[in-house]
Formats: structure tokens, sequence, C-alpha cells
């Protein structure tokens, strides 16, 4: 799950996170409101989801408007007005993970005193991160000596919030330096881990309905995973590695002109509903020409799959192309099923390359 | 595979009576796996068929002997379930579930380290040898006796190239699936390790996929130690850069994850790469 620059910056607050003084608007008039309150110098940042916006300074009301003003468009419907802090040292701080070793990793970078430097530190789940490594950090990015706790407490904080929600990446780009030693999370970013979300009901209220295609929101409540893409053949295919090779032989008979419509895979263990849902997202896609449906039945069902192709089929009553091909679980009784319903658009097929053949050739004529 | 599954593998389900757990358990046993047990907390004294199931893995293995877990436990409760299972010293975890939180696995991933057991999974479809014993979700109906190694980082996509390899006349050896997650219990190096020490194996197909680097990892082993031949098909080719696709270990984020990449690391290293899962058999001969 992606999340807002303004409800990271909300959250690292609660780990005692330093940030700006901020607030939220939707409208231009809103913005100069929270500009006096803050004032004199004002940073603007458009907030997209999974993105940092570029700030734009301001020093007077009138700016501030024009700004504001110009930000908004149909992408960006909220801004992010904070107290704008000048500062010649910035340090850009990266939590994620470090796969081949099961570790996390932190990285450090950014300039101090013109010196450029990096520094990564892996961090064991099982003991946390250290305050050695730290000071490591502290000390590879030249940071001054009296500052190092501060940074310390930081980092740790970061870390633990990382910990704590489940987080794929955190990072605080820049965590700026100021003459003082105060430092504050100038840029902020997390994304969370999807299938950490059912154990983080805080996080999943930052949530908006609105951020959700209705074919995103359809493919969610059907246990579907769901990305669209930029061509004309829909697919549906059970499993991870079956939808992939599925998409690379759509692409490798297309030639570059017929290319996939989507990613969609259906689940391990999809009924009639699912597979109603899933025709549903593709038929309703008005750039769909011809459809491929491949499911190799495990646990999977080709009877429930067919079942639902045929319900999908009398609702929708698609003119698109539909290449069916069934393998595995039940599939005899499912092409059983399937040719004898005689559904004008729907071509059963017998093997995966024939599939994407026939589904490309079908997208090419239509 | 002597090393990893035997006629000595006495197995427990943990999870046995959910949908998913009650399916798979009457599969496995149909096909002729040694189901000791079950477990599922609160559901001791009941029976599946003619399994009994236990409340806890520790009564469990004092009573059945059981050496090996396969474990349907839904995400929320799948990391208790693990450690549960590490604790009662099991040998070999197959861990089926997917969705499991990254961090969870993260923790196991280095409490294992320091323990006798070997965790196979999370979100894989598990171990099969044709004709000896079935440990997870694979069909056994598309596998045939052979002498070819299959790895796999998908589910459906190893009953795919099974299907193709049994087609073909290429029996199986074991059929692993190492699972699609970002961390898993063990690598497809670790496979290829064990296929290249296994008498019953003679060659070697990976079937892997976009994210992360295990590829990669494989291609530096395939290309110093291996002796056996290996043919990789590696899904995802066109696959769109920083999007998860499905499996939560399929991004195309760091270097080396993209699956050309992976390809030309294969290829440089000796292996054969097929294009598509169909043309494996040839890359076999």
């Amino acid at each position: 799950m992606k999340l807002y620059e303004y409800q990271v910056k909300s959250h690292y607050a609660k780990f005692n996170i330093p940030i700006p003084t901020g607030s939220l608007v939707t409208r231009p008039d809103e913005a100069v409101d929270v500009a006096n309150r803050l004032g004199p110098y004002i940073a603007i940042k458009p907030q997209a989801l999974g993105q940092l916006g570029q700030a734009k300074l301001a020093e007077n009301s009138r700016d501030v408007y024009d700004i504001a003003h110009n930000l908004f468009t149909n992408d960006t419907r909220a801004l992010l007005i904070e107290s704008a802090l000048f500062y010649q040292a910035g340090i850009a701080l990266r939590i994620s993970r470090h796969t081949p070793t099961g570790q996390t990793k932190i990285i450090a970078e950014g300039t101090i005193e013109h010196e450029s430097a990096r520094s990564m530190e892996f961090i064991n789940p099982l003991l946390g991160l250290h305050n050695y490594q730290a000071r490591n950090l502290a000390n590879d990015m030249n940071i001054p000596r009296e500052f190092w706790d501060h940074f310390s407490e930081i980092t740790q904080a970061l870390y633990l919030c990382y910990i704590q929600s489940d987080a794929e990446h955190a990072e605080i780009t820049p965590l700026a330096i100021m003459d003082t030693g105060d430092m504050y999370a100038v840029g902020a970013q997390m994304t969370i881990d999807d299938d950490a979300l059912f154990r983080q009901a805080d996080l999943m209220r930052y949530h908006l309905p609105e951020d959700d295609t209705e074919s995103a929101r359809l493919a969610r409540n059907s246990g579907i995973r769901y990305v669209e893409l930029d061509g004309q053949v829909g697919v549906i295919a059970n499993g991870t590695g079956l939808s992939l090779a599925t998409l690379d032989l759509i692409h490798r008979y297309g030639d570059g002109a017929i290319r996939p419509a989507n990613f969609l895979d259906i689940g391990a263990d999809a009924q009639e509903e699912t597979i109603i849902a899933a025709m549903e997202i593709l038929l309703l896609d008005h750039r769909v020409k011809a459809v491929l449906l491949n499911v190799f039945g495990g646990m999977t069902s080709c009877e429930a799959i067919a079942r639902g192709i045929i319900a999908a089929c009398a609702v929708i009553q698609p003119t698109q192309p539909i290449i069916v091909r069934l393998a595995g679980h039940k599939s005899e009784v499912g092409r059983e099923m399937i040719a004898n319903a005689r559904i004008n658009s729907v071509i059963e097929v017998a093997n995966l390359s024939e599939a994407a053949r026939t589904a490309v050739e079908a997208a090419r004529e239509t | 595979m002597a090393i990893l599954l035997d006629e000595n593998t006495r197995v427990l389900v943990q999870g046995i009576t959910g949908k998913s757990g009650i399916y798979h358990a009457t599969q496995m046993f149909m096909d002729g796996t040694q189901i000791v047990g079950g477990v599922s907390p609160g559901k001791g004294g009941e029976w599946i068929h003619s399994i009994p199931v236990f409340d806890t893995v520790k009564t469990a293995v004092n009573i059945t002997g059981a050496n090996t877990s396969v474990i349907f436990v839904p995400p929320p409760n799948t990391a208790d379930a693990i450690h549960e299972a590490i604790h009662a010293e099991i040998e070999l975890i197959v861990c089926i579930t997917e969705g499991v939180p990254v961090q969870d696995t993260m923790q196991i991933y280095h409490v294992i380290k320091h323990s006798n057991t070997r965790l196979v999974g999370p979100n894989c479809p598990g171990i099969l040898v044709p004709g000896v014993a079935n440990i997870g979700i694979m069909p056994n109906e598309v596998t045939t006796p052979g002498p070819i190694g299959v790895v796999s980082r998908s589910g459906t996509l190893i009953y795919e190239v099974a299907a193709i390899l049994s087609e073909a006349q290429a029996g199986q050896s074991t059929l692993v699936g190492v699972g699609g997650d970002p961390i898993v219990g063990t690598s497809i190096t670790e496979m290829l390790e064990m296929f290249e020490a296994d008498p019953e194996t003679e060659k070697i197909v990976v079937v892997g996929e976009i994210g992360g680097t295990s590829e990669l990892e494989a291609a530096a082993y395939i290309g110093t130690r291996m002796t056996k031949p290996v043919v990789a098909y590696i899904a995802g080719l066109t696959a769109p850069y920083n999007v998860r696709m499905g499996h939560a270990g399929a991004i195309i984020q760091e270097t080396g994850s993209s699956a050309q990449e992976k390809i030309d690391a294969l290829l440089s290293a000796g292996a054969r790469v097929a294009e598509h899962p169909e043309q494996i058999p040839f890359l076999l001969n």
C-alpha cells in the first residue's frame, strides 16, 4: 500500500520523528490561511500517492494563492503547506529489505560540509538496530559529533516505525540538519507490505477510496490481483508465473503491435464468482479486443471456471472473442460444459502457445 | 529425492480442518503420502478420514512420530504455526500459505538457521516425488517419474512445465516449488545443490520469474560448481517495472531483478534458456 507524504509525516510524528510544521489543504484560499499562520517563508508541496512532490517556495499571500491555484489539477487534489526550512546539510535515510540475506538494510546518503558520502548498515530482524550502527552512519556521513545522539534517536525511531508499520520501504528524504543540531524530516515516503494490512488497522484508514479505479476495487473485493497494462488482449489466468508466461507469449506473437491489456491472477482457490468478476473487469474495458483465459487447475476446478464463464457470458453477452484454455483438475468436464453451452464468442484451445496465438490473431482482426 | 522426501517421511498437516487443509490432506493421502496426523488448535480429537487431529504440534509429534509438516494455516497465524513446528523439532516444514507478512518470514528465516529444521516456502505448492510422495498441492496426475529435477518459484507454472515434460517423455525425479515470496526458506541455489548431489537426477529445469535476485545466485552456482545440465525459463520478460505482479516477490525494483538480467546471467553461466515453456523439452536434449 502506498501513502501520501502528509500521511507518512503524520505517522512519523507518532514515533517522535520531528517534522516541519504544516497543514493539508484542498483549496487555494485555505493555503493562504495556513500560510498566514506559518509565515513568512512557505513551502507548498503537491500531494501524489507514493510520490514526493517538488516543493515550491512562497514569500507572501499573493504568491501562495497563485502557486496553490496552479498546482491543483485533476491529479493533485491536496497540497501540504509547511514552514519552509533553510538548511545546508541534508541526509537521505532509506530503510528497505535485503532479500538475499533476509535482513533489513538502512542507507544514509548526502552531503555535509561539501563532503558527499554514502553508508549502509544491515539489521538482523531478531536483534534490531544497534546504537553503534547509528553512530557508524553518523560518522560516515560526517555529522558533527555533538549531533550524534539526536541523529541516533531519529534513526532508531524510523526503524521502529518501519517494523511496527510492516513497511516495505521507509525513507526520510532528506533529514535536514540545522546548524543548531535540530533535525527535521523535510521529505517522507513509506510503502506498507500489502500482506500485513490485516494487522495495520490504523494505516488502513489512510487508504482513500477515490484513489481506486473501478477495476481495482472490483478486483480487490473478489480476491483478484489486477494490473492494468496498455494493450488489447485481456488476460485471465491462475497463478503469477502462469499469468506472466501468458503475457510474455502474447507479446511474442503480437510483435509489439498487439499486447496484453492487463495482468489478472484469479488466485489459488477461484470460484464461479471470481471468474464472473474477472470477466466483468475485462469485458467492460473498451480497449479489450479479445480475451484469453488460461487456467491450469491444481486446487482450482475447471468445472467451476467453466460455470463462471458461461454465467458471465449470459449476463454480459460479449462481442469480443473469448479464447479459453483449460487444463488440469476437472478440465475435461469444464471443456465439455463450455462446448455444450455453444457460446458464439468462445473459442476453446488445448495448449498454451496455441491459445496465445489465437488470442493475438483475434485481437488483430477485431 | 532421498534428501527431502522418502518412504520414512511422516507428515502432519497443520490447519487440517480448514477448507484447504481438508481438501489437500485428502489428495495427499490418496497420492500415497504418509499423513500421520493433523493439527488444529481446539479441534483435537476429531478425525479427517482416518487421520487423527491434535491440538498442538508437540502432542502430535509425541504420539505419531511425525518429522514433517505441511502448513495450510492462514496468514494471521502462519508464523505462529511455523515457530510451533520448529520448536517441536520437525525436520521439514512445507508452508503452502500465501500472504504471510514479510517481516514474519524474515524472523523465521533467522530462527531456522539455528535449528535442525528446513523450511520450504512460504507461498509454495510443495514438494512432489512422482510415485513416492506428495507434500503440498501439486496435481499428481500431470507428473511422471524420470530423471529431470524441477525447481520453480511459481505454483501453476510448475504444473504447466510438469505437464509439458511428461508429454515429452521427460519424467521428473523431484518437483519443488520454492515459493513466490521475496524471502523464502530454501533458495533455488540450495535446491540445485541438492539436485547436483542426487543420483536420481540427471538434468534440471529451473522456472524463475521477475523479482529478487535468486536466479542470479543460481547462475553463479551453475557456472562454477554444477556438472549437470540446466534448462531455465524465466517468466515476466514483458512485465512493467516497479509493479507487484501477483506474488509478493514478483516485482522489478532492484538491479538484477528483471527477467532479461536473469536470462543473461543464466546464459553466461552455461545454462540453456527457453523462450517459452513448450521449448523446454527440446533444450533438454
